[in-house]
């Protein structure tokens, strides 16, 4: 039986001759399949519903208030108890509280309310793309080939940009065209600015949020430890600086230690936004040169341990 | 004092280790470690601690040597193209995907077209005998399906040399025999060179050509097996009459009632013991050396020595 499945062996094995892809090609193959395992996976697309929930509302919320606008009257209509009023006022009125009126802080509160929902997707991809290959023992799969270790962190790279890319500047263009689309192609060019700044936020999130989900899942490994992480990085440390800053009258510098805050003031850079005034703080809000600071050093703080990553071989990534 | 047991090859090698120094903090894993890896399958002998692992993974470019080098060398040359193939101890699968997925997604990494990369894996897990269970996620494979599968990972970019760790380990005695006939039809058909690192001594016995011993980060001896077979010193078993008599001394060794075993160099002092103490020899016969014996001599000859 033996000698027959290696002559089997013997007449079906065949040397490959071809030309292989430069190295890089791997990552491509790394991004895929790990975007297929996200897939395959039911939260996953439970979180993506609640991001698309915020995209549907402000889609169909601009289209509601271009439709109602159209079918107004220049008759006065009754408010309860509280006088007459312009159906197009009040309309304005709903669209400049709401901020749904195209200007840069639409596209700051939506891309504000998708980051949150990205957050829990990168905690669950971070589990899922990472995590997984190290508590399974994957890694010698990946680290044992050449550049192994480069090509695994790009495919990973690759895979969570894509997420990025379909939670914020996917839905953010397309708010963006459907726009364009009901009130007219001046709105392109008169807010051209805001559709680069759509751009560069997006990279910044992608730089800002991706390269340290990449490296806490590395050396963080088990999903209760990632959870814990970035609970703390996004919900306790911004509650304790909050605290400092507005009850113990500490310094506005103090909130560049609330990572969030820092890419909310850069988004608000990109896009040409108001910022969000401090609550207790008056007018005060974070320097822009800070928040870029404290994005600065934690991107080249999160490249300098994927280096070490790299040059260590499977240190860091061994079972 | 380096006292290395070496043959000379006369075919060119396919990797040279050329003063190999590794070190973790305090710890010299590898001590100056030198030999070749010569065409055909080389049996990695060595105790727990001998430095194998660490020097696999300089042999796969996972870590950088702290001194030393290592050259790889494709048709007699060290230019470019050669290709290594890694079949790790670790489990090292993804579970959540299929067996045809794996080998393919496997070619993916190693630069094949992914077309290429999905047609070889076709054939690879037909011809390892999983064509039934190509599409059953691996995480649901047997033991000796897993070990197939992470041979045909290995091949799938047809590699010039084969790095096996522990490829018979978890297997049971047909698939034992099925893995290694097919290394062996891979060495001898298909001019594979394979590195089989293990702790089996059977599976060295078996199919290896060449074998290299190492030790405390260093090699012990390499060349070729029934060369390091021969050259260990030959014992002669030794039934003496009556077997009452005890001879002492250290020269030999009291095996069984009467039956002395000692070496061809020392047998003449135990003859003349023998006659000294009025018994007279009775048998002796030539005893065969295996490679258990070597192994565990050499091992313990350097560890006494240290």
């Amino acid at each position: 039986m033996q000698n027959e499945s290696v002559k089997r062996f013997n007449l079906e094995y065949r040397p490959w001759v071809g030309a292989k892809n430069p190295w890089w090609y791997g990552s491509f193959a790394i991004a895929r399949e790990s975007l297929l395992v996200l897939g395959k996976r039911k939260l996953f697309w439970g979180l993506y519903s609640l991001a698309m929930i915020a995209f549907l509302f402000y889609f169909f919320g601009q289209y509601l208030f271009f439709w109602l606008a159209e079918l107004q009257s220049e008759e006065m209509v009754k408010i309860g108890g509280f006088g007459r009023a312009n159906p197009g006022d009040l309309l304005q009125f709903l669209r400049n509280a709401l901020k749904m009126d195209g200007s840069p802080e639409t596209f700051r509160n939506f891309i504000a309310i998708e980051s949150r929902t990205l957050i829990l997707v990168l905690i669950f991809a971070g589990v899922n793309l990472v995590g997984d290959d190290l508590t399974q023992g994957t890694m010698p799969f990946y680290s044992s080939r050449p550049k192994g270790i480069i090509k695994y962190l790009l495919g990973k790279f690759l895979a969570a940009s894509f997420l990025v890319f379909l939670l914020i500047p996917l839905p953010s263009i397309l708010l963006f065209i459907e726009i364009c689309l009901l009130d007219s192609w001046d709105y392109l060019f008169g807010s051209f600015r805001t559709l680069v700044g759509i751009l560069g936020y997006s990279l910044l999130i992608n730089l800002g949020l991706v390269l340290p989900f990449l490296v806490s899942a590395a050396l963080l490994r088990g999903t209760i430890n990632i959870i814990l992480f970035w609970s703390g990085v996004f919900f306790l440390v911004p509650a304790l600086v909050l605290v400092m800053v507005e009850t113990l009258k500490f310094d506005i510098a103090f909130r560049m230690f609330d990572y969030w805050y820092c890419l909310e003031r850069l988004g608000e850079k990109c896009l040409g936004a108001q910022p969000v005034l401090a609550q207790a703080g008056g007018d005060k809000t974070l320097s822009p040169w800070l928040a870029a600071l404290m994005l600065a050093v934690t991107v080249s703080f999160s490249l300098a341990i994927l280096k070490k990553i790299y040059l260590t071989g499977e240190r860091a990534f061994e079972n | 004092m380096d006292t290395k047991l070496s043959f000379q090859i006369d075919q060119p090698p396919v990797v040279v280790v050329d003063h190999l120094i590794k070190q973790f903090g305090e710890k010299l894993v590898l001590n100056d470690l030198c030999f070749k890896i010569n065409p055909g399958i080389t049996g990695l002998l060595g105790p727990n601690g001998a430095g194998k692992s660490t020097f696999l993974k300089l042999l796969l470019g996972l870590i950088t040597p702290d001194g030393g080098s290592i050259q790889y060398f494709r048709n007699g040359t060290t230019q470019g193209g050669f290709s290594i193939g890694y079949m790790s101890e670790a489990k090292a699968i993804i579970p959540a995907m299929s067996g045809l997925d794996f080998v393919s997604y496997s070619g993916e990494l190693e630069g094949l077209p992914r077309k290429d990369s999905l047609r070889r894996s076709h054939e690879l897990l037909d011809c390892l005998g999983l064509s039934e269970a190509r599409y059953r996620q691996v995480g649901e494979y047997s033991a000796g399906m897993v070990q197939k599968v992470k041979l045909a990972q290995a091949l799938v970019h047809d590699p010039d040399f084969l790095v096996l760790d522990e490829p018979t380990s978890a297997l049971d005695p047909p698939a034992r025999e099925q893995m290694l006939a097919y290394l062996k039809f891979f060495a001898k058909e298909h001019g594979k060179n394979i590195l089989l690192s293990t702790h089996l001594l059977e599976d060295v016995r078996d199919i290896c050509d060449f074998v290299v011993l190492m030790n405390n980060g260093r090699c012990l001896a390499e060349g070729k097996l029934e060369n390091l077979i021969s050259s260990t010193d030959a014992h002669l078993l030794v039934q003496i009459e009556p077997s009452s008599i005890k001879l002492e001394g250290d020269k030999w060794v009291e095996v069984a009632d009467g039956e002395y075993l000692v070496s061809i160099e020392n047998a003449q002092t135990l003859y003349k013991e023998i006659i000294a103490r009025g018994a007279y020899m009775r048998k002796s016969r030539p005893q065969q050396t295996s490679l258990e014996d070597i192994f565990v001599k050499m091992v313990s000859d350097k560890t006494d020595a240290k």
